[in-house]
């Protein structure tokens, strides 16, 4: 569980909050953050790892709590050690360096926490079968491809079977097949994970989606189930799934189709 | 030019981290230590053997274009300018000796194996995560260069003649430099988002062994530095 109450954020020589008293609760399950660019979705999921203030600079106000700990506080972050998994939206940037292959990357949270090292070693191994790349284990990290790569990161996440995911843009390197594969491994989560998904790919995180909250300017405009995603506080942020994107430039009266089944139902045949 | 590890077979590989790094302490001290001419010239007569037996000979190239400006420089100002061509030769071979000796270290340490060492020996995580940091700065940033040197290129970017040579070079600075901080930001996100800084003590995945022969030659270094000093204050 994740709660966030009139909490803010600036970055250091920032002139305004990237978030601005912002209220909302994660539940366990799947919520996805959509907003426009500079929404601030990005920045929530920093404050909620404890990378914001602690690592980036700035400043917060306002409450956050993580499975009942304040990440912006060193006990905080000492409690959750572990029980987060944070991915960044570029898996480059994410390599330690230090590894020799896949799984030794995929172990290096769990190393870091001073687990025993075959508990590592099986729950790296775990974690690479979780997102379908246990072939790719003895690979050096530098010979994989994007998408090979954000799966091996993915997994990395998940090697310390946290209880809270934060996924910032998760499906940015994934094509079609992979980002299917990586709906399929947050479905397969146990249902106590919570899961918190920055994305501007609306169209495929949405399905996988038990609450959307829409951003803008650093606060929430709105939130509930998917149909936010065809609503008009989205399409005014271009936030819109492209079924309901194209149904609204076709003339349907909102609430916009949400999916393709409904594009098909609503709009007008000429 | 070889700036960073690169695999390899020698027994300089198969080396413990920290009797490579053992030699690079040696030849640092004893080139100072021992007297000139004849000790800087010994020690890099024997580096250079060693990278030669070792299976790392392949630095020496790049060893003698870094060296190259110093004994540039040395020669101008002594020898040229001044009248002091032993001290140009002596400061020329202290300087080369320490080039060689860490770019031995640079080419057969991957960063991950000296974590291991280091973590393995109970030493600091923030110290062995700092000093692999270190070791991939260079390979980094020349794999960063030649990326947005081929964006560039693409872009009508020129770099025939000398003149377009340093316009390129030019182009190349800011985006090299802006993005180079750019990661550091993420990288150092990264890492604390893995668990680099919750101050527990690392699990080395990989420890490598440290033979009675690395424990030997650990030992053999030491008393060649310590003689080496006691040669110098005593003499």
């Amino acid at each position: 569980m994740i709660t966030f109450e009139s909490l803010s954020f600036r970055y250091p020589s920032a002139d305004r909050d990237a978030i601005d008293g912002l209220s909302f609760e994660a539940a366990p399950g799947v919520t996805l953050l959509v907003g426009p660019e500079g929404a601030g979705t990005s920045t929530v999921l920093l404050v909620a790892a404890g990378l914001a203030p602690a690592e980036t600079g700035g400043q917060a106000s306002g409450q956050v709590r993580v499975l009942d700990h304040d990440p912006t506080t060193n006990a905080g972050r000492r409690e959750l050690a572990g029980r987060i998994g944070y991915l960044q939206p570029s898996p480059w940037t994410q390599l330690s360096g230090m590894t020799f292959s896949a799984v030794d990357e995929v172990s290096f949270a769990a190393a870091n926490l001073g687990w025993e090292r075959q508990r590592i070693l099986d729950a790296a191994q775990r974690a690479l079968t979780s997102v379908d790349a246990k072939h790719l284990a003895d690979r050096h990290p530098s010979s994989l491809s994007g998408g090979e790569l954000q799966r091996v990161m993915l997994a990395a996440a998940l090697a310390t079977d946290p209880e809270v995911l934060l996924l910032d843009n998760p499906t940015s390197e994934l094509d079609s097949v992979g980002t299917r594969r990586f709906l399929d491994v947050l479905a397969s989560l146990p249902d106590s994970v919570t899961v918190l998904i920055a994305s501007t790919d609306v169209d495929r995180a949405a399905d996988a989606a038990d609450r959307v909250i829409l951003m803008d300017g650093g606060t929430v405009v709105a939130q509930g189930d998917a149909s936010i995603l065809a609503s008009e506080d989205a399409f005014a942020r271009d936030c819109l799934t492209t079924p309901a994107l194209i149904g609204a430039r076709s003339g349907a009266l909102h609430p916009f189709p949400l999916t393709l089944t409904e594009l098909v139902e609503r709009v007008p045949s000429r | 030019m070889i700036l960073g590890y690169e695999s390899g077979s020698g027994f300089l590989y198969r080396a413990h981290p920290f009797t490579v790094l053992t030699l690079v302490l040696a030849t640092l001290v004893t080139v100072f230590a021992l007297p000139a001419l004849v000790g800087p010239l010994g020690v890099l007569v024997g580096i250079v053997l060693l990278a030669f037996i070792g299976g790392v000979s392949k630095v020496l190239p790049t060893a003698s274009v870094l060296a190259a400006p110093f004994w540039f420089f040395l020669v101008v100002i002594h020898v040229i300018l001044g009248d002091a061509p032993t001290r140009a030769l002596v400061v020329g071979l202290q300087v080369s000796s320490m080039i060689v000796a860490f770019l031995i270290f640079l080419v057969v340490t991957h960063p991950g194996r000296l974590v291991d060492a280091m973590l393995a020996r109970r030493l600091p995580a923030g110290a062995a995560y700092l000093l692999a940091s270190a070791l991939q700065t260079v390979p980094r940033l020349r794999a960063r260069a030649a990326a947005i040197r081929d964006a560039q290129l693409v872009r009508g970017l020129r770099v025939q003649g000398v003149g377009g040579r340093v316009q390129g070079l030019l182009a190349l600075g800011m985006p090299l430099v802006l993005g180079a901080l750019h990661e550091v930001d993420e990288r150092s996100l990264a890492l604390a988002s893995r668990g680099v800084q919750t101050g527990l003590h690392p699990t080395p995945l990989h420890p490598p062994s440290d033979s009675s022969l690395d424990r030997l030659a650990r030992l053999l270094l030491y008393v060649f530095i310590v003689a080496a000093v006691a040669v110098r204050f005593l003499t």
